[in-house]
């Protein structure tokens, strides 16, 4: 067969559709799904701006009132420019993610890029709130004489939080990342067939 | 936008571009799951454009675009879960199947046409879809994000591919 002959059978299906559509329950998932989309994707930036703007805001006022050390200060500060930094972040991407793009190129480089930002905010998260975090604690708990059951709370939930983010930046956004990479390496490279 | 309008859109699309919709989708899901889970992901990022549409192209390359590229992407993800998911394929579903085939839409060579497109790479079977549909090389250039010249060469390896392939097939009179 020639290519005008595969043409002409692909052609046959434009008579008759293919499948019937339950349009009700399309509606429906729509429907369920529209509000819904961009949630996931923006859980991490919006509970990382919260905790810490409030925690940020609890150590300033705490150190205000009761005129505490040093540290209370630097750690309440650092936590709000954390907050401000991932504000800032977040409105950046969203507008990069309203951009209109023309090709499917151009729209694989968007979701690369995107992918890309969840990886570094994801080490951001460790190196600069965990690590902060845990710096401005433990001479807080020594300062206030906390019992070793306190350090082993404090101790086990930073621990337990750089496992999840690190379970989420190798499982999810560095596998994700690549494989856009890939289907990126595919648009662009030639092959020739066997 | 508001809501009604951009439902208005959306169901005189589907109304009027579903044939492509489902090109797409049997294009790069296997398994009726699969393709209804597809035809739910293309839906649901067709709604999404709605808003981002700027007339400065007609409504079914937009379409075939947003289609292509949410199959492709879809189709890298889901590879790792086709065979758990096939396994359950034919126990009832919590939700109604959104596709169902039609018994009179059976044709012999056009399965071994979409066996042939799905054997190709992702991006391949995009470019075999748009080909197939008449689109020209400058307009597949545009929508892919290519120069025609690169178009110019995959395509001309898909079509020598296709063709030796058809003829294998006539000649072994599958």
């Amino acid at each position: 067969m020639e290519f005008e002959d595969l043409k002409k059978i692909w052609d046959t299906q434009n008579n008759e559709p293919m499948y019937a559509i339950n349009e009700t329950a399309l509606h429906q998932r729509i429907h369920q799904h529209k509000n819904k989309t961009g949630w996931l994707a923006h859980v991490n930036e919006i509970g990382m701006m919260f905790i810490a703007t409030v925690t940020g805001g609890f150590l300033l006022i705490d150190a205000i009132r009761d005129q505490e050390s040093a540290y209370s200060y630097v750690g309440g500060l650092a936590f709000l420019v954390i907050g401000v930094f991932v504000f800032f972040s977040r409105r950046q991407r969203k507008r990069s993610e309203n951009r209109f793009d023309q090709s499917m190129l151009a729209e694989l480089d968007q979701a690369i890029k995107n992918a890309g930002y969840l990886v570094t905010f994801a080490k951001t998260f460790m190196w600069w709130f965990l690590l902060p975090a845990a710096i401005f604690s433990f001479p807080n708990l020594a300062l206030n004489n906390a019992s070793w059951e306190k350090y082993l709370l404090v101790l086990g939930a930073f621990v337990l939080s750089y496992l999840v983010v690190t379970w989420e930046l190798r499982r999810v956004h560095l596998p994700r990342k690549r494989k856009l990479e890939s289907l990126r390496d595919k648009l662009i490279g030639d092959r020739e067939f066997s | 936008m508001k809501e009604s309008e951009q439902q208005h859109i959306f169901n005189t699309w589907l109304s009027q571009y579903k044939a492509l919709l489902f090109k797409v989708v049997r294009a790069y899901a296997f398994t009726e799951f699969d393709r209804d889970d597809l035809f739910q992901e293309i839906t649901i990022q067709v709604w999404h454009s709605i808003p981002k549409f700027r007339h400065e192209s007609a409504a079914s390359t937009w379409l075939y675009r947003v289609s292509l590229n949410t199959a492709m992407r879809w189709s890298m993800k889901e590879k790792k879960h086709s065979d758990g998911r096939e396994s359950i394929e034919g126990l009832p579903s919590a939700h109604p199947l959104l596709l169902q085939e039609q018994a009179t839409h059976n044709d012999e060579k056009l399965a071994w046409l979409y066996t042939e497109i799905a054997l190709l790479s992702e991006v391949e079977r995009s470019l075999t879809l748009l080909l197939l549909d008449g689109f020209s090389y400058k307009e597949m250039a545009e929508m892919v994000g290519l120069t025609e010249t690169n178009i110019g060469v995959k395509i001309h390896r898909i079509k020598k591919h296709l063709t030796t392939q058809s003829k294998k097939y006539e000649h072994y009179g599958v």
